[in-house]
């Protein structure tokens, strides 16, 4: 519970400084944090597998490339001194919407909101869930990605194989055109020797 | 657990373990100095040629299994998919065959394009044999990325990066909603196997309104926009004139010959065998009607010859989702025909545009006066064009006469009738090649270069077949019979 609530509140406070950034920079910084305390909290729930495609997917594909985009994009520190009440009324609409539609969800019987407790002192029984041998998650997913379905598996890393040569396919130029430096020869010029006067005037 | 299963899949194995070797042979040598970077464009497209025969030979004699659920109700192989695959692989062949002189002419030293040729061939393969709805999104998404890759392989020219991207854009797009299509139906019914959705759709009634089964509903309406784009029908049709016309001939080829079979074949084994049901068939009838009136009415105006042939194609999916919107068994025949005759035409008339090549052979109104200048060629060419029309005895007429005739058999007298109203309104721009050739006297006489050896042998192997196809229709009548049958009981 304490963690859950170190979590969750850190992912809040990080996403009201992801829109309060004055920088984009740490305003995606902060994004990267809000995903890794969501994974802390998808892990709490048990869903260990989502967690690390969290982790993977949005931290290591997405924010970066989001980053490398600001970073190219070279914008200045944004002035960002606009009346933040403009945006109030569209944005607390949406927010309401967003919020009574988790309700809707969370009303629903999907979730006990309350723990039930069953007295267990005049009955002694069997619990057969307990001596189920459980797998988490990435046991299963791995158990059966590579036995049942490791065709499926191999066709992945055939389309990873197609992304590799395409990206080497469409990016290298292999025509004499291109000048490439020649690391060893720039470094070892003496540039003493490089311009010579060849004769005398 | 899966021993017997490798000796099925045999031919796959052998075409995916060729092609890495033929890349580990292209990178590895290009790239040596002692050999003074060999361009190896032509070993690697001969070599790939090779391996995609030796696959055929598997193929076709001696696999032990004939019919079998493989890999754990991943893969499935019976008649259906055994025919279509030799088709798929010898209409790759043909491809392969009519590029060879192409990289020669252009100067274009890239073997990777076999290469990703090739891989998209053993994803076609799987696509052809998928049997579950992730082993099918995974053939999918293998083959787009090869031919996002491809399309934009000529890195010099703009129209082809400018194709490549919008390919790649539109095709991401269109990957998404078929996912999301197939998510929709494992969330509302729990299976992705196609055989256990069969069984679950059988005999229940999927209503728009209906409380329990919209959910599912969407999912097979966005399955089905998602193989629409895919086949380039009508209302998802916008990206095919560009991305043809801008990619290379050789790959403009390739796109509007072999994925044609596989889609279609997955299309198939999804619509009709998994979620035979009325519901997706008006949908089909109306993409059949636009696609046919499109074909007809837009390639009118192009000038552009890649252009031209990119409507065509969008024409002929919509004769062919004649017999695909039928249902029946007739249906899925004539379309097996019709793709047939279609793949025999295209490989017909793409081995002419790319042997036709002074500089390059891009307007419709380069061709004039070929009668004079190469007459054999302009008659090849007419007899093609007069197939692509319909005229009777061709082989093209043949393909519409069945698909007609599965329509009417079915009840949908509207298809038929406005069928045979866009095939007489597209004789117009068929027939236009034609005059040019024959009739028209140019300014500037333009004399080709004559052709090479190889693809004047699949010339004259597809003239044939579309001359004389008449004569003697009944193996592929049987074979397509059988393939329509193991699909359907």
């Amino acid at each position: 519970m304490i963690l859950f609530s170190v979590f969750s509140s850190i992912a809040l406070v990080s996403s009201v400084m992801v829109i309060r950034a004055k920088n984009p920079v740490h305003s995606v910084l902060f994004f990267i944090l809000v995903f890794f305390n969501t994974s802390g909290l998808l892990v709490l729930l048990g869903l260990d597998f989502f967690a690390m495609i969290f982790l993977v997917v949005y931290v290591g594909a997405i924010a970066v490339l989001f980053l490398f985009v600001v970073m190219m994009l070279n914008i200045k520190i944004a002035e960002i001194h606009e009346n933040v009440l403009r945006y109030l009324p569209v944005g607390g609409i949406i927010g309401v919407i967003f919020l009574l539609e988790i309700f809707f969800i969370v009303d629903n019987d999907y979730i006990p909101i309350l723990p039930t407790k069953l007295s267990t002192t005049y009955l002694t029984y069997t619990v057969y869930a307990e001596k189920i041998q459980s797998w988490t998650n990435l046991e299963t997913l791995g158990n059966l990605l590579y036995t049942t379905y490791f065709v499926l598996f191999l066709v992945s890393s055939l389309i990873l194989l197609v992304a590799m040569i395409g990206a080497i396919v469409l990016t290298m130029h292999k025509t004499t055109q291109v000048k490439r430096q020649d690391v060893f020869r720039q470094n070892a010029i003496d540039f003493k020797n490089t311009i010579k006067k060849i004769r005398d005037i | 657990m899966f021993e017997h299963d490798f000796l099925a899949l045999f031919p796959e194995i052998f075409l995916i373990n060729a092609t890495i070797i033929l890349l580990i042979y292209g990178v590895v040598f290009s790239t040596s100095k002692k050999y003074d970077y060999p361009p190896l464009v032509c070993n690697v497209s001969w070599l790939g040629l090779l391996s995609v025969l030796i696959t055929i030979l598997l193929l076709a004699s001696s696999t032990p299994l004939t019919v079998a659920n493989l890999f754990y109700n991943n893969l499935i192989i019976d008649h259906f998919t055994y025919f279509c695959q030799i088709f798929l692989l010898v209409s790759t062949a043909s491809t392969i065959v009519m590029c060879l002189g192409y990289f020669k002419e252009e100067s274009l030293n890239a073997f990777e394009s076999i290469i990703l040729i090739l891989l998209s061939t053993c994803s076609m393969l799987f696509m052809i044999s998928a049997y579950d709805l992730i082993a099918m999104y995974l053939a999918i998404e293998l083959q787009s990325l090869c031919f996002y890759v491809i399309a934009a392989s000529k890195r010099d020219s703009e129209f082809s990066t400018e194709a490549g991207l919008k390919y790649f854009i539109l095709g991401a797009f269109s990957s998404g909603i078929l996912l999301f299509g197939c998510s929709m139906i494992y969330g509302f019914t729990g299976v992705t196997n196609f055989e256990e959705l069969a069984k679950i759709f059988t005999g229940y009634e999927i209503t728009l309104f209906g409380a329990q089964s919209s959910g599912i509903f969407m999912g097979i309406l966005f399955i089905a926009v998602g193989f629409l784009f895919k086949i380039t029908a009508v209302p998802f049709h916008m990206w095919a004139p560009d991305v043809y016309e801008g990619s290379p001939t050789l790959v403009t080829a390739f796109f509007s010959i072999a994925p044609k079979i596989s889609i279609l074949a997955n299309m198939v084994r999804v619509f009709i065998y998994s979620f035979y049901d009325p519901t997706w068939q008006q949908l089909f009838f109306f993409c059949s009607i636009a696609s046919m009136i499109l074909g007809a009415l837009a390639a009118m105006a192009q000038n552009k010859v890649k252009r031209l042939l990119a409507y065509s194609s969008i024409g002929h999916v919509g004769y062919l989702f004649i017999g695909f919107s039928c249902g029946t068994i007739e249906g899925i025949q004539s379309l097996l025909i019709g793709v047939f005759i279609y793949v025999l035409m295209t490989i017909n008339v793409f081995a002419i545009v790319l042997a036709l090549r002074q500089n390059r052979f891009k307007y419709i109104a380069d061709l004039g006066a070929l009668a004079k200048t190469n007459p054999i060629l302009a008659i090849t060419l007419s007899i093609t064009m007069f197939s692509y029309a319909g005229i009777p005895p061709l082989a093209g007429f043949c393909s519409k006469f069945y698909l007609f005739f599965a329509a009417l058999g079915c009840g949908a007298y509207l298809l038929a009738l406005i069928g045979v109203v866009t095939s007489v309104i597209s004789c117009f721009y068929y027939i236009r090649f034609v005059k040019i050739m024959y009739f028209d006297t140019p300014k500037k006489w333009i004399l080709y270069k004559p052709m090479d050896r190889e693809k004047s042998l699949l010339l004259a192997i597809t003239l044939f077949l579309i001359s004389f196809f008449f004569l003697y229709p009944s193996p592929l009548f049987l074979v397509s019979h059988q393939m329509a049958l193991s699909l359907c009981l």
